[in-house]
């Protein structure tokens, strides 16, 4: 039993597909990244309002990351994108980093202007 | 079995005690770090069989297990779980009446912490958790509820861009309390069927101790996710069922706007052995998730090993794309002697089946000494491979009282 579930992942993660074709739309990164990772009960939910930045709701989160230039339409050095990277900045989600995959999607999305 | 409830994390502007960074002195973020890692007792499931107790519910208040020890879930942390000691309610220094019982956790930690960014290690020592719980109750109806303190950071700038980024900016009476909590219950008996209806962890799976698990992280069982519902639920010899439908709780926030049902279903063999199944459906909007998962544990006697895995699958349907996910957790349990366990656990959590670099890994370790009635010290450490390339590592003491 000890094993059979690490060699299911195993053999799962090796047929998984390389392309990260998934959309580079905000509705798919709130949903799939953002509010799973960022909108937990003690960080940037409703609930906890952590610093002013609610990101469980879509719109209030497009809003709050764009207004207050955490977000920058076409530039990939933009604040959001230094806090997920760690440079030099606090890194986010402060328990783990976000996958590479998921950081290049958002990095995606706003190189291609950040649109909501 | 649960002595423990989960986390309501310290609070106050004064609860930045002994917080150190090893590179900046970043106090806000070293404690956004505490409540996001707090591993706070949702249940603690080792002791299920290893204590020779087949079922969570005869050591505690829910028929699912976790929360609120009963009285002889007591008995048990002095007789059974921990080295010794008078496990009642403050060392049995109160007789309580039969119809009310009363519990409260008392938690504090310490961490390093290291996330892989340019900041490096950070140390922190945090109050992690203060509850409070009861149970009233005689006869068959009864009301049970939590209420804690809400972890959050005060202190920093709420209105700066980078100093700001663990900083509570409200300040009202649910920004500092919070019960995650409180149903009443009808159960006429200690076996056969029950009803409740409030808040609480609709049950699934393994119902491990920490959130931070995959199987509870990513399957809507996170910090603060206990919907309102109203459950039923069949309590056997060697099978207990429980199913619940509920709605996300609109009184004291919710991270996901979700109605759905839970069913979970768990057959106890031999008192050696536990097999179940688990279904989840959950609707909110632009976001479905149906989720189905196994568990077992099998406890062998000869060699003190308990051997628990939970493996889940997930379809969630979003806005813009549908993804596959797989989550599963497996690892032993060694009870080296009375009040002395360690565990090592693999995690591992596939965020979209489609894309190969989405594969969480975790690897796991602790060691929990109850020296005491009422006393628990953990150790305990975790490295985190995600993708191919990030990676994380914690380390954490946890010193834990009980009332």
């Amino acid at each position: 039993m000890r094993l059979v579930l690490p060699c299911v992942l195993l053999l799962v993660a090796g047929c998984a597909g390389d392309p990260n074709d998934r959309p580079a739309t905000w509705a798919y990164i709130h949903a799939a990244i953002i509010a799973p990772n960022c909108a937990t009960s003690s960080c940037h939910s409703k609930l906890a309002d952590t610093a002013g930045v609610e990101l469980d709701d879509r719109d209030i989160a497009y809003g709050v990351l764009t207004s207050r230039s955490y977000v920058v339409p076409g530039d990939p050095g933009c604040t959001l994108m230094a806090l997920l990277d760690g440079d030099e900045r606090q890194r986010m989600p402060p328990d783990a980093p976000l996958p590479a995959d998921d950081i290049e999607l958002i990095r995606t999305w706003i190189l291609a202007g950040a649109q909501r | 079995m649960r002595k423990a409830s989960e986390a309501s994390v310290g609070e106050g502007e004064g609860w930045a005690c002994g917080t150190s960074r090893a590179k900046r002195g970043l106090v806000p973020r070293a404690l956004v770090v505490l409540v996001a890692l707090t591993g706070v007792a949702h249940a603690y499931p080792q002791f299920q069989l290893s204590s020779d107790t087949p079922r969570c519910a005869s050591c505690h208040i829910d028929p699912a297990g976790g929360g609120l020890l009963s009285q002889w879930g007591q008995q048990e942390a002095g007789d059974t779980v921990s080295m010794g000691g008078d496990g009642r309610f403050l060392h049995g220094a109160i007789d309580l009446p039969d119809w009310l019982q009363i519990g409260g956790d008392l938690r504090a930690a310490a961490l390093a912490n290291d996330t892989g960014g340019t900041e490096g290690t950070e140390l922190a020592a945090f109050p992690m958790q203060a509850d409070l719980a009861a149970h009233v109750g005689s006869g068959a109806w009864s009301v049970t509820a939590i209420v804690g303190a809400r972890g959050a950071v005060r202190s920093g700038n709420p209105t700066a861009m980078m100093s700001d980024a663990s900083t509570v900016t409200g300040e009202s009476l649910g920004s500092y309390v919070v019960s995650r909590e409180h149903y009443v219950m009808y159960k006429p008996d200690d076996q056969g069927l029950y009803v409740r209806a409030g808040r609480f962890a609709a049950p699934y799976g393994l119902r491990l101790a920490d959130h931070t698990a995959y199987v509870r992280r990513y399957l809507g069982y996170n910090l603060m996710e206990e919907t309102y519902g109203a459950g039923a639920g069949y309590l056997g010899d060697s099978i207990e069922v429980h199913a619940t439908a509920f709605v996300y709780d609109p009184l004291q926030g919710a991270i996901r706007h979700e109605v759905g049902g839970a069913v979970m279903a768990e057959m106890q063999p031999g008192n050696t052995a536990v097999i179940g199944a688990s279904a989840r459906a959950g609707f909110a909007p632009g976001d479905t998730r149906l989720q189905a998962g196994v568990h077992a544990k099998l406890w062998l006697e000869g060699t003190k090993l308990l051997f628990q895995g939970e493996l889940d699958g997930v379809r969630e349907m979003l806005d813009g794309g549908d993804r596959n996910q797989l989550a599963a957790y497996i690892g032993p349990v060694f009870v080296a002697a009375r009040g002395i366990y360690m565990g090592v656990a693999y995690e591992a959590f596939a965020e979209d089946l489609a894309v190969r670099g989405l594969l969480h890994q975790a690897a796991d370790a602790w060691l929990s000494v109850l020296p005491h009635a009422h006393w628990e010290i953990e150790v305990s450490g975790r490295g985190q491979r995600v993708g191919p390339s990030e990676h994380a590592l914690v380390g954490m003491l946890q010193v834990h009282y009980w009332l």
